[in-house]
């Protein structure tokens, strides 16, 4: 007997120490997947998936959901070769111009597309361009003979190079005088990943985008700089997309903002939080406005930039927001950690949202399922109290914090009974670590408590503590085993399912999952601890055999459990039921959460059950 | 040493510890859950979007239960996966609202619809997708069988691994009621907060589905001329405060009927003279105040959408096709909760539009914007591609160049 109820008390330790291990890895765990899965739709709640086989597949789909606007004064085509340019282009989608922006390649096929396009836009033309309707950029200036045969009034952006375009589209904004504040956005012709993220940016504020070299700002650039002196630059990518001389070289003509971070994904999160209140430009996307909802663009940094640009058209006008980038097989962990920080929270009703909803760009091939499933579930609103699986809430961390104190506690414990106490029968002394297991520091200073300036004393087996002291102890004689056998219990039964009976009439709460639980979990702790755990503690002090130690403690070992799962489990239940919005299944940590909270209730009630029982002598604390 | 001396006995333990805590690091540090594993087929079918809305097509009742799971459970790792499946014989709408009692937490499981002798391949194939993880609190059940069914479905279940859990009942009333009870077996309480409508006009009721996903309200079924036995025991199980809230207007649900349902608890009536009325007075109304308790412990009752103002997300379902409305109550439940609003196959009706007119979000700013989103429920058979497009017109943010002079913005 002896023996089994060794095994039984290391297979409690092991329960207590490894259960919110386990619980802390499944609320992490990905589980097991379907080898396939079909679909009959891309849409999550939220998330929408633009998928597309080519860029020019995207730029149709994303003029077939867009908002029909009210005929645009003009449509600017941009061509597809040349990234800076048709960047710089996007400008001409915000206000107050509104123009649609397309891109263009020489394709027979594409030519007449395009050229349906426009004409179904009919643009009234802008009266501060001579009455413009099509703006042509880089190639797609070879579109001129069509659109003169359509009686289309042309104008035409066409330098020698990509600086002197790009300078030419700000130039042309000037003269429509659709440039409001002083703001311009810089980057490099390094890498266009480094200059995306802008681009949702620029379709819906208008900022004028110019363009420099790595290590020199071009002629071109330099002669619209030196209209003024008092421009605010915003200068988008890290050191080794726009260098240190450029920066310095820019402060002669204003004020300078870098922003940047070392690879594609945390520039783009960059962007999309940055703000600067003088003209309150970025997207400011943080926990700051988490009051608002945000739209999200996702691109896939396999892509094609044309892809990304075609679907930045999507997001201007009623939709806008940052443009992200992802891997496509993985979340890089910037954006995952960005997205989290921007998951929103509920605090009255989850109705009351707002709703962030993020759009994809690209078919499977270009952000896989898996990420779509990952961001979607990222994403979904989220109770601020307990943020959800795998959300991190505060109550989850002081729930590890707890834990760890726990562990450490029941570590210092161990060593010091088996350093300093050697004299402590064994049973007891696997109950002080259960003790520290179940109640945590709270378990330490209980043990500092019991044994401070009498441990010369338990040597002569004197236990001349004062009465508050000595209930204290009779109470954690209890409460060691008691305790860990209730929640370990209590635990089995989560992870196996509850057991469920519907009865019918008044009394249907009985069958209700919790109260079998607290039923069977009360019945298993006070037969376990009546049978075995008790007679073996206090075989040390009394002669009598084990039959009689059972008889004689029967009532105790009742009112003090009982008196311990009462306060126990009402404050589970109060805690699962209904301090929670729903309610936690073992694989949270937020279970453990609760049970450590409702065993420091049980200490309290058990501790007021065994005061009668030590003053009338029925037990003497040996703990 | 003195400390060798000490602690020498110690070895053992200390190396343990040290051991568990630099698994427990390489744990932290080499630990990399998969969430990138799982990988779709490409869709085949085209699906309609605007720039505000989404469609979830389907051009049959078991189609469109199956589309409308897969947008709330992508499945691709255990937290997106959902606890059980209920699964629902067609045929009779009624049954369906019962079954949207079930889905409320801690269930979390979706409706799909089955045959009567058997579950149709796209829907077995949706349950191989979704992989549900079993209920904690009811023995890790994986399905919900609500209604009679043919053996041949729980044969088909067993071959699935699917334990299951049946509701059986003699009446749609007795199956309502008993459903509830099953509810109040998980809660250890009734849900004091319920609905009543009519047995016989399912488009007064059909959008209460997704606030009873939201918030787990049952719905009740009255006659014309009479109480069932069967809802006047579920009522009376809910010993005070009770409140209840009736679905349909007076010709609807008779004021009779409605004074007999006093006896039970406070009764209200949603506003609205028509169903397309009623489902967006059912979007607006709300009902808070004490519900049941003593002294300082008194629970607070809250029911109704109360939505006003932007920033939320709408269900549109057609009128004229309940069962394929109530599945999409889930979309409530996870995701973007929000009211279910009615609309004709071909057109958008006025209430419904000056409702959408009232919660059209305003520009604000690149910073904060509110934006409202809707799901549009079946292939454009069942709702039209042009009133997806009205209804996007009305959802999307109303930007200043948009607001013509003299306009309230």
């Amino acid at each position: 007997m002896k023996r089994f109820a060794l095994y039984l008390s290391f297979i409690l330790i092991a329960l207590m120490v490894a259960g919110p291990f386990y619980s802390l890895k499944e609320s992490l765990s990905a589980g097991k997947l379907p080898p396939e899965i079909t679909r009959q739709h891309m849409l999550t709640g939220n998330t929408t998936r633009l998928a597309c086989q080519d860029w020019t597949d995207m730029q149709d789909l994303v003029w077939n959901i867009k908002p029909a606007a009210k005929a645009p004064k003009a449509v600017v085509v941009a061509g597809s070769d040349s990234w800076p340019l048709a960047l710089a282009c996007q400008s001409f989608s915000a206000p107050p111009l509104n123009l649609p922006v397309l891109l263009y390649e020489n394709d027979r096929n594409l030519k007449e597309k395009i050229i349906k396009k426009i004409n179904s836009f009919s643009p009234a033309g802008l009266d501060k361009l001579g009455g413009t309707q099509v703006i042509l950029a880089g190639k797609a200036t070879a579109l001129a003979r069509e659109m003169q045969k359509l009686k289309l009034n042309t104008y035409e952006i066409s330098g020698p190079n990509t600086p002197t375009n790009v300078t030419s589209v700000f130039t042309t904004m000037q003269k429509l005088n659709a440039l409001k504040t002083r703001d311009v956005l810089v980057t490099s012709d390094e890498r266009v990943s480094y200059a995306l993220p802008a681009s949702t940016w620029l379709a819906q504020r208008g900022t004028p985008l110019l363009l420099t070299s790595r290590n020199d700002i071009p002629q071109p650039t330099r002669k619209v700089l030196e209209q003024g002196n008092n421009w605010q630059f915003y200068v988008l990518g890290p050191r080794d997309i726009v260098g240190e001389d450029v920066i310095n070289e820019l402060k002669k003509w204003g004020e300078v903002n870098r922003i940047g971070a070392p690879n594609p994904f945390g520039n783009a999160v960059k962007f999309a939080s940055f703000y600067d209140h003088t003209n309150r430009f970025g997207w400011q996307a943080t926990q700051v406005n988490a009051e608002s909802a945000q739209h999200l663009l996702l691109g896939s940094i396999k892509d094609n930039w044309q892809t990304i640009l075609a679907g930045t058209q999507l997001f201007s006008g009623s939709n806008f927001g940052p443009l992200l980038l992802t891997k496509s097989e993985k979340l890089p962990s910037q954006v995952q950690k960005f997205l989290w920080s921007l998951s929103p929270d509920w605090w009255v009703t989850p109705a009351e949202g707002p709703f962030n909803h993020l759009w994809l760009l690209g078919g499977l091939e270009q952000i896989s399922y898996a990420v779509q499933g990952r961001v979607d579930f990222i994403q979904e609103l989220r109770d601020y109290l307990d943020q959800g699986d795998q959300g991190v809430s505060g109550i989850d961390a002081l729930a590890l914090v707890w834990f760890a104190l726990a562990l450490a506690s029941a570590i210092w414990t161990w060593f010091h009974l088996s350093t300093r106490l050697t004299q402590v029968d064994p049973f007891m002394k696997i109950s002080w670590i259960l003790v520290m297991l179940v109640l945590g520091p709270v378990g330490l200073w209980a043990y500092y408590t019991c044994y401070r300036g009498y441990d010369h004393q338990t040597v002569l087996g004197q236990f001349p503590r004062p009465l508050c002291v000595q209930v204290l102890s009779a109470t954690l004689g209890t409460v060691g085993f008691g305790m860990s056998t209730m929640v370990a219990a209590a635990f089995l039964l989560a992870y196996f399912g509850m057991p469920l009976f519907t009865v019918p009439g008044f009394f249907f709460w009985l069958g209700s999952p919790m109260t079998q639980s607290i039923i069977w979990s009360y019945l298993v702790a006070l037969i376990v601890n009546m049978f075995l755990f008790v007679p073996l503690m206090l075989r040390a002090k009394e002669s009598s055999s084990y039959s009689d130690t059972v008889r004689d403690n029967t009532l105790t070992v009742f009112i003090s459990m009982t008196s311990i799962s009462i306060g126990m489990m009402s404050a589970m239940w109060l805690l699962q039921m209904r301090g929670l919005t729903v309610m936690p299944e073992e694989e949270n940590l937020i279970w453990w959460g609760t049970v450590w909270a409702a065993n420091l209730v049980g200490l309290v009630t058990g501790y007021i059950g065994n005061w009668p029982l030590v003053v009338k002598g029925r037990k003497i604390g040996t703990m | 040493m003195d400390f060798t001396r000490r602690m020498g006995h110690l070895r053992w333990g200390l190396a343990l510890v040290t051991g568990l805590i630099i698994i427990f690091i390489l744990f932290i540090l080499f630990y990399r859950p998969g969430y990138y594993q799982a990988n779709a087929k490409p869709q085949t079918h085209p699906v309609q979007k605007t720039a505000n809305t989404g469609r979830l097509p389907g051009k049959n009742v078991f189609e469109t239960s199956v589309s409308v799971s897969q947008t709330v459970y992508p499945a691709t790792f255990a937290d997106n996966k959902p606890k059980a499946v209920i699964l629902v014989p067609r045929g009779d709408w009624r049954r369906a609202l019962t079954a949207a009692n079930v889905i409320h937490f801690p269930v979390d499981a979706p409706i799909l619809y089955i045959k009567k002798d058997k579950i149709p391949e796209i829907v077995k194939k949706e349950i191989k997708r979704l992989d549900p993880e079993g209920l904690f609190v009811d023995g890790n059940v994986k399905s919900f069988i609500v209604g009679s069914v043919n053996q041949k479905v729980k044969d088909e279940l067993k071959e699935l691994k699917l334990k299951y859990r049946q509701f059986n009942a003699t009446s749609i009333y007795d199956l309502a009621a008993k459903i509830d009870h099953y509810r109040a077996t998980i809660n250890s309480d009734h849900n004091d907060m319920v609905m009543v409508a009519s047995a016989n006009a399912p488009e007064y009721s059909i959008f209460s589905a997704s606030w009873t996903a939201h918030a787990g309200s049952p719905t009740f079924f009255v006659n014309k001329d009479k109480i069932p036995q069967a809802t006047k025991k579920a009522l009376s199980r809910r010993p005070q405060d009770t409140f209840i809230y009736l679905l349909g207007n007076s010709k609807v649900i008779p004021p009779g009927i409605a004074k007999e349902l006093g006896r039970y608890g406070h009764v209200q009536r949603i506003p609205g003279k028509n169903h397309f009325e009623m489902s967006t007075g059912f979007a607006g109304y709300a009902d808070f105040g004490p519900n049941f308790g003593y002294w300082i412990a008194k629970t607070i009752r809250m029911f109704g959408w109360g939505i006003a103002e932007a920033g939320h997300n709408f269900i549109f379902v057609n009128a004229n096709k309940p069962e394929m409305a109530i599945p999409a109550g889930i979309l409530s439940h996870r995701g973007k909760h929000g009211p279910m609003l009615l609309v004709k196959k071909d057109a958008l009706p006025q209430p419904v539009e000056r409702y959408l007119k009232t919660v059209q979000p305003s520009y604000t700013g690149e910073q904060e914007q509110l934006f409202n989103y809707g799901w549009i429920i079946g292939d454009p058979e069942i709702i039209e591609p042009e009133v997806q497009k009205d209804i996007d017109k009305l959802l999307r943010v109303k930007m200043p160049s948009q607001v013509k002079k003299g306009d309230a913005d």
